[in-house]
């Protein structure tokens, strides 16, 4: 079984992460701007192609608005340098099949879910560890039920 | 005088008004708040109250956004000096990550958290009802009611089940854990817990005893008519209109401030 992962990302103003931006600068966290995506990883079968897994994702309507989102393949299922991902601390269950918004998806065993965060400074670059760091501590993650996942 | 109370309304909170009705029956003067309001009402509160809802429509994780708001400040130094604050469902959310229960970390820091229920995060709307699990004598907000008190409520929420690392979890069945999810009789049991939540925590309170956060609503069964079996057997509107069970918790709330 391999790990593949998929970003959607809101291609409308993101509400969410202008509150968390706004929220951010309240408590003094360093930043400037902010980037939010929601993080889907699969354990899926050895056969299952990518590209196959994508179409299928973007026919479940819950998790996907092709009016307002847009959604990619990501290269490995772990964060790049300069984001996190915030998930849940449960370990996934393994499934006989995974069926999301009534939609049974072909050869995955397992689903999970984070939410991509990264803090950009003025020039639109990510900021430094520490402050993206502090972003985890002080509003992104409550470590009473999830983690964080870093680079 | 009456002891009075602000009722915070966030944005996206949906429960004030019957939180309002709850606790004015119970001879408290009640004010709506906006937790943007510059005027100094929560300044000179005796008390306060965070209902139900979707503070800031739930945005980063329910309650989170709301815990860092400017009106939070206000109720975080009233609880430090002792003000008797409630929670309820969404408000209950805010105060745990708040840090302002269970309390046992640093302020804006949670130690637990009402995480998505069990399972699938699916949002329970049932009738339930809550048995307290400390002596009354613990927290003037509970000091009215009976030992091993038996309270109806509804749950309706998707997060509600209690999460937290287990040496916390011990700490909060020792020392922090008001109510349990009950059946009727007040028997406590994992098939009256609608979330999964560890302990079959409904509701936490604080190590002074000023700082009570409940999920389920009790405001919603403080009229017969709001109780599930109570409008069956009313026969008349003014049975309909007569208190329920769920009224007794603000009626101990109000006597925090006799």
């Amino acid at each position: 079984m391999i790990e593949r992962a998929f970003e959607i990302r809101l291609a409308i103003p993101d509400n969410e992460a202008y509150t968390a931006l706004a929220t951010l600068q309240r408590l003094g966290v360093g930043c400037d701007g902010i980037a939010r995506a929601d993080i889907h990883v699969f354990g899926v079968e050895d056969d299952v192609d990518a590209g196959e897994l994508e179409a299928q994702l973007k026919t479940i309507a819950t998790i996907f608005n092709p009016n307002k989102h847009r959604m990619r393949t990501r290269e490995e299922p772990r964060p790049k340098a300069g984001e996190v991902w915030i998930s849940s601390t449960e370990v996934p269950p393994v499934h006989e099949r995974v069926t999301i918004g009534g939609v049974q998806l072909r050869g995955v065993r397992t689903a999970w879910r984070a939410t991509s965060w990264r803090l950009l400074d003025g020039a639109g670059k990510d900021v430094a560890q520490p402050i993206l760091d502090q972003a985890v501590e002080t509003l992104l993650c409550n470590p009473a039920f999830q983690r964080a996942i870093k680079a | 005088m009456k002891p009075k109370i602000v009722v915070y309304v966030f944005p996206g909170t949906n429960s004030e008004d019957e939180t309002k009705r709850a606790l004015e029956a119970c001879e408290l003067d009640v004010a709506l708040v906006r937790s943007d309001d510059k005027t100094s009402t929560a300044k000179n509160a005796d008390g306060f109250v965070l209902p139900g809802g979707f503070a800031h429509e739930d945005r980063v994780r329910a309650g989170a956004v709301a815990a860092h708001d400017r009106a939070m400040d206000v109720v975080v130094e009233a609880a430090e000096k002792g003000k008797p604050v409630l929670g309820i469902c969404n408000g209950a959310q805010v105060l745990l990550e708040s840090g302002l229960v269970p309390g046992t970390s640093k302020a804006r820091r949670p130690s637990a958290a009402f995480a998505p229920n069990i399972p699938g995060g699916r949002f329970r709307c049932v009738h339930t009802y809550v048995r307290l699990m400390i002596d009354p004598s613990r927290s003037p907000l509970l000091s009215a009611l009976p030992k091993a008190a038996v309270i109806p409520a509804w749950v309706a929420h998707g997060e509600g089940r209690l999460a937290a690392a287990l040496d916390e979890l011990a700490r909060i069945e020792r020392d922090h854990l008001a109510f349990a999810y009950s059946a009727a009789d007040g028997d406590v049991n994992p098939d009256a817990v609608p979330n999964g939540s560890a302990l079959g925590a409904a509701g936490l309170i604080n190590e002074a005893g000023n700082v009570l956060a409940i999920m389920p609503h009790p405001e919603r069964d403080a009229w017969a008519f709001m109780h599930r079996y109570d409008l069956i057997a009313a026969r008349t509107s003014q049975e309909a209109l007569r208190p329920s069970g769920g009224i007794a918790l603000f009626q101990s709330f109000a006597k925090a401030f006799a």
